[in-house]
């Protein structure tokens, strides 16, 4: 689901950048929101696909370190992530709140549907961090996960 | 200011992954210290991914990802074999050269290594080099990726440095070029003194305009990208746009290698690291927008004048502080960290942004491919099925000559800013 949603919002960033170059080409219009649009596309698409990397343990880490760490080690560290994102969550929505009423220039879209992207893919990035804690401690002994 | 640096590094020596880390020592420092609204905090994140020319990070990626799925790899190996298989060493030297072509079709290294070396570790397997060999010298050539345009870090360097993409891709190509000459020189060294890898038999003139004509809808991309950017018809995001129609067009048909599976691996691939560096950009631009409130280029600045002012201290300095963290932190991470801190303050000791840019560049580059983090190596090894240990025993010659083209580059800024100077002005 989350990566159907992700690929199709990196089509559309593609297709909008492409209309861009068409119009300037074509048409002639200078039309301001294709430009507008595929900012706002990569930083919802990014966002969400820092969630799909999260779920597949992608994010950059110390090899070295990478499954060396203990159980109650790793799972300090994960809860530490989750605060930290817990912070961008609520925030998050109280920067979206705020800028509900503020539209962007050029699509009149309320700002708050750019800035909902923070906390949506906080949320999806502390559930993905808390199904890996909540997998290690269900898997019982063992340092790795 | 050096406080938020060493929490920074001490998380992620706890195992914080980077992007983590450098949230959390962000936060740390805003609610202990700088007691600014937190609400910056999520506005940071986005305003740093909130960027035109950083649209091109993502098309490259899937441009790169489709190319890997296509095939391109089989079509570009087989015009190099077909130009300089018949020299001695000949395959290994194909190696070289399919690395070049790739890496102006493609913006990333790790990429490129991974599809050198799917294909042509087997290959050189079979004309009996030495595997260990063949690993360090696939790994190497991939490594020639970011370089040689398109090339993300140096749309990641230009999005984030305001530095023009354009100049910065036209800067790449003659050092790229170099480095696989040096690359090319020390393969040879190395075949004479251990005597393998007879030539190819030499492909006749029939044969090679074959492959010239097969390729020829894949080399026309790198040349179109860097002309359009060059001439002004399209901006390096337009360019990245326009590249993975293109090659979802000759893929699906022309060639057709390219059906629905292939192009939703593909996708899932791009989003997978799409996701790990724009995460890594945008938590960056938090802890930029930090260290801005404490004026931290200026005191790097500051710092550095007081040691020397001249701008050759100041590049081997610069250096040094990439080559060591390039070696124990992923490339993108450390690229993201260091450009905004340093490029504004290039201009102070003369440099010229786009020369440090290929510099900073080819040094992240060596990065790919040193233990013990290089992501390069590790494709590579387990591709190659060897252990980072005898890697690292066979691939110093290289690393030692490119570390030597390096110097050269530092030295002799002209290697980098001719050709944009010649074309552009």
């Amino acid at each position: 689901m989350l990566e159907i949603a992700t690929v199709l919002l990196l089509v559309a960033m593609v297709l909008t950048t492409l209309i861009g170059v068409a119009d300037r080409f074509l048409m002639g219009l200078g039309m301001p929101w294709p430009e507008e649009l595929a900012r706002f596309l990569l930083i919802w698409t990014s966002l969400l696909a820092a969630a799909v990397a999260a779920k597949h343990r992608q994010h950059f880490q110390l090899a070295f370190l990478y499954g060396r760490l203990g159980r109650l080690w790793a799972t300090a560290v994960d809860l530490a992530c989750i605060a930290a994102l817990g912070v961008v969550i609520w925030q998050g929505i109280r920067l979206a709140q705020i800028f509900h009423f503020q539209t962007s220039p050029a699509l009149g879209l309320p700002m708050s549907v750019i800035y909902a992207s923070a906390p949506v893919s906080a949320l999806l990035i502390a559930g993905y961090i808390a199904r890996d804690v909540l997998a290690r401690w269900r898997r019982g002994s063992g340092g790795s996960a | 200011m050096i406080v938020i640096f060493a929490l920074f590094l001490a998380l992620m020596a706890l195992g914080f992954p980077v992007a983590f880390a450098m949230l959390v020592a962000a936060l740390f420092h805003i609610v202990t210290t700088t007691g600014v609204d937190l609400i910056i905090v999520p506005q940071q994140l986005q305003d740093g991914l909130n960027s035109f020319p950083l649209l091109a990070v993502p098309f490259f990626i899937l441009t790169g990802s489709l190319m890997a799925e296509a095939g391109v790899i089989h079509r570009v190996a087989s015009l190099a074999q077909a130009l300089i298989g018949h020299i001695r060493g000949g395959l290994a030297h194909t190696v070289v050269l399919a690395g070049t072509l790739m890496a102006g079709v493609s913006g990333s290294g790790t990429a490129d290594a991974a599809a050198l070396g799917s294909t042509m570790i087997p290959a050189l397997d079979r004309a009996g080099y030495d595997r260990r060999f063949a690993v360090a010298l696939t790994a190497c050539a991939g490594a020639l990726g970011p370089v040689i345009p398109p090339s993300i870090v140096l749309i990641i360097y230009g999005a984030m440095g305001n530095v023009s993409i354009g100049r910065l891709f036209l800067a790449g190509i003659i050092p790229g070029l170099l480095m696989a000459v040096v690359l090319m020189v020390v393969s040879h060294v190395l075949v004479v003194r251990t005597n393998f890898g007879a030539p190819l038999p030499r492909a006749s003139p029939r044969e090679r305009c074959r492959a010239l004509v097969h390729s020829a809808l894949d080399l026309v991309l790198p040349l179109g990208i860097v002309g359009g950017i060059r001439w002004g018809v399209f901006t390096p995001t337009e360019a990245g746009a326009i590249a993975t129609a293109y090659v979802l067009l000759i893929g699906t048909l022309v060639y057709r290698t390219l059906g629905i599976e292939q192009i939703m691996k593909a996708c899932h691939e791009t989003v997978i690291v799409l996701g790990s560096v724009m995460l890594l950009i945008a938590t960056a631009s938090l802890i930029h927008y930090i260290l801005a409130l404490y004026q931290a280029a200026d005191r790097v600045a500051a710092l550095v004048t007081e040691f020397s002012s001249s701008s050759l201290v100041f590049l081997l300095l610069a250096n040094l502080l990439v080559l060591i963290l390039g070696c124990v932190m992923e490339v993108t991470a450390v690229l993201v960290l260091l450009t905004p801190i340093l490029v504004p303050i290039l201009p102070q000791f003369g440099i010229d942004p786009v020369h440090f840019g290929i510099v900073l560049c080819v040094n992240l580059t060596i990065g790919l491919i040193t233990p013990p983090v290089g992501l390069a190596m590790f494709v590579t090894c387990s591709i190659g099925q060897i252990s980072v240990e005898a890697f690292t025993r066979t691939v110093w010659p290289f690393l030692l000559a490119l570390g030597g083209l390096l110097v050269v580059l530092i030295l002799v800024p002209d290697l980098s800013l001719w050709l944009p100077h010649v074309l552009m002005n």
